[in-house]
């Protein structure tokens, strides 16, 4: 009785063992099922060599551990590092920091023309390769700042310091962006980069003031100018002012002159007429009026007796 | 039955026992020595499953294959023409013989204090034979700083390569720096160069400011000076329409207009403070001495002439 139920016992846990066995196989198999978001790539490796290094997005199966591997890689992830070893500042937290507290040294970056700048740059960068990403190098963002910084010495290396102040923020972007590229894909790194910000150029603090009283000496010489010119169109239409007075007056002068004349040659007319009725007569008449007119006026008169000789006895004619 | 179902399990078991000590992975990262009792007898470079003597005779030793970077210490060096420098550099490099880099060096560890030795001796042999123009140019096709790194890595893999079994990728410099005396001096020359530069540009406004003031001066006069000629124009018109009404009025009797004309002249003439000296015999007294052997017919006598 015993050994029977003992013996169904066992027949039905051993029943329990292979079902819990199969299950477990089953769940072991089905563990190799894997999905990759859409913004990832992912590395499928079998004993650790490579067998699809871009699996896409999607439901995927790998064999499960230790047989098959999968790293995923999201591929559209814009990462940034800050490229700050040609910064001014002190702060251990920056490269120019560090570098300042090992070396004692200011950081600078060395223009073409043998001036300082302080210069950085924000790099934008994306993993392109994610096999050579995973594998191919050990520090992929040591060897990107390392290749950031190279670049920027080239690039600042062959040009003038004002025109990278100044205009030339594009060229050295331009110049960076290829550049960088150019190293990275020559190492295999599987980065590529995306943008390049570059943080405004300044000259050092020792010296910026220097390189400001240049902006403002620009300012000043504009200022210079148009004071001038504002002076300029001050005098010139004050000029024009007087010039319009000057010519008024001289229409105003005309219109008089030629009024007078008007009136002086219609009261001469006039006369005339009256002349020529009895010219004898007014002839004398004008002349007596004159004379009383003159001699009325005159103060010192002499009336000498006259000889038959000259006009005046003794009297000599002075003339001033 | 059941005596089957042992067998199976007991050889699952130790199938499992000797993979687990025969079997090993290569990964994409790594090479692998295979040594068996401390002498080497496989070198894997490829990734993938591989299998060995057990766990106690065979050992495995995995070498990065990755490309590692390091920077070199900051190092003053001397270029050609005696200007001081202060370089940093990065070396890209991998292993490349896994064989050779295990028996010379070991682990990368110390093997970038040993490379960066190197390496900054290549770079002072190389920076010698340059000078400052050399580095830095305004001319950009000048500028050799490419041709200073590809030297600087051509010499320093002609030794590692040998040596330490490493392939040298990429060698490029990291930081320009200068001593602080070489600073201080180019500061210096900052300066002076912009108070250069400021002034000239003061004085260009100056200069055109002056200028400006100059075409002021000129113009100013220009207007005032056309004004007046324009005025002096509308003026003389005035008179010459003035004389033409005269002339109109007076060709009608020329004598008469002279009479009245030589009157107004007198009147003129002898003013106030005039002093005037008459005959007794002049026309205007002929009724003040009356005398009848005076000619009559006399013609009207000016009264005498003034003398001031």
């Amino acid at each position: 009785m015993i050994g029977e139920s003992l013996q169904r016992a066992l027949g039905a846990s051993r029943r329990l063992v292979g079902w819990i066995v199969l299950a477990g196989v089953v769940l072991y198999g089905l563990s190799g099922i894997y999905s990759v978001k859409p913004d990832e790539v992912a590395v499928h490796q079998r004993f650790g060599r490579i067998v699809d290094a871009r699996v896409p997005s999607g439901i995927h199966y790998a064999l499960p551990w230790p047989i098959d591997r999968v790293n995923k890689v999201p591929i559209l992830k814009v990462h940034r590092l800050v490229i700050d070893d040609f910064q001014a500042g002190d702060d251990p937290g920056s490269a120019a920091g560090l570098f300042r507290m090992i070396s004692q040294l200011h950081s600078f970056c060395v223009t073409g023309d043998n001036n300082v700048v302080n210069v950085g740059c924000a790099v934008q960068y994306m993993i392109s390769d994610p096999a050579a990403f995973l594998f191919h190098t050990m520090a992929p963002e040591a060897i990107l700042r390392a290749v950031a910084c190279n670049s920027l010495i080239h690039c600042l290396a062959g040009m003038k310091v004002d025109h990278a102040l100044t205009m030339g923020n594009q060229q050295i972007k331009a110049y960076v962006h290829s550049e960088m590229n150019r190293r990275l894909d020559a190492l295999g790194v599987g980065l590529v980069v995306a943008v390049v910000d570059l943080i405004p150029l300044r000259p050092p603090q020792e010296v910026r003031s220097y390189f400001d009283d240049v902006v403002n000496s620009k300012i000043d010489k504009r200022k210079m100018v148009n004071q001038a010119e504002a002076d300029r169109n001050e005098r010139l239409s004050r000029a024009r002012v007087e010039a319009t007075r000057v010519e008024n007056q001289a229409l105003g002068a005309k219109a008089t002159t030629i009024e007078q004349a008007r009136g002086k040659a219609s009261r001469f007319v006039q006369r005339l007429s009256e002349y020529r009725k009895a010219p004898d007569v007014t002839r004398r008449r004008l002349w007596l009026e004159f004379v009383r007119d003159v001699l009325g006026k005159v103060r010192r008169k002499y009336v000498v007796e006259a000889d038959d000789r000259g006009p005046a006895a003794g009297v000599r004619i002075v003339t001033p | 039955m059941r005596k089957l179902g042992l067998a199976i399990l007991v050889v699952l078991v130790l199938g499992v026992l000797a993979a687990w000590t025969m079997l090993f992975t290569v990964s994409e990262r790594e090479y692998a020595i295979v040594t068996r009792f401390g002498r080497r007898v496989q070198t894997i470079d490829q990734a993938g499953l591989y299998v060995k003597w057990g766990s106690l005779c065979d050992t495995v030793i995995r070498i990065d294959k990755r490309l590692a970077v390091f920077q070199t210490r900051p190092i003053e060096l001397l270029l050609g023409d005696q200007n001081p420098i202060i370089l940093t550099c990065y070396v890209c490099w991998q292993v490349k013989d896994p064989v050779a880099f295990y028996s010379s060096l070991m682990t990368p560890e110390n093997a970038n204090v040993k490379l960066r030795d190197m390496v900054q001796s290549s770079l002072g042999a190389v920076l010698s034979d340059h000078q400052l123009q050399d580095v830095i140019n305004v001319d950009a096709n000048q500028v050799g700083l490419r041709r200073i790194e590809s030297d600087a890595l051509a010499d320093f893999e002609a030794k590692a390569a040998k040596e330490y079994g490493i392939s040298v990728r990429q060698l490029g410099i990291r930081r320009i720096a200068y001593p602080p005396m070489v600073t201080q001096a180019v500061h210096n020359r900052m300066r002076s160069e912009r108070e250069k530069e400021a002034k000239k540009y003061r004085g260009e406004g100056r200069q055109l400011a002056a200028k400006i003031e100059g075409e002021t001066d000129k113009q100013f006069a220009e207007i005032i000076a056309e004004a007046n000629r324009k005025a002096e124009i509308i003026k003389g018109e005035g008179d010459k329409e003035a004389s033409r009404v005269y002339a109109e009025a007076y060709s009608k009797d020329r004598e008469f207009f002279e009479f009245l004309r030589s009157l107004e002249a007198y009147q003129e003439i002898l003013a106030s403070q005039a002093t005037i000296v008459l005959s007794t015999k002049s026309r205007l007294f002929k009724y003040l001495v009356p005398d009848e052997s005076r000619p009559a017919a006399s013609q009207p006598g000016s009264p005498s002439r003034s003398v001031r």
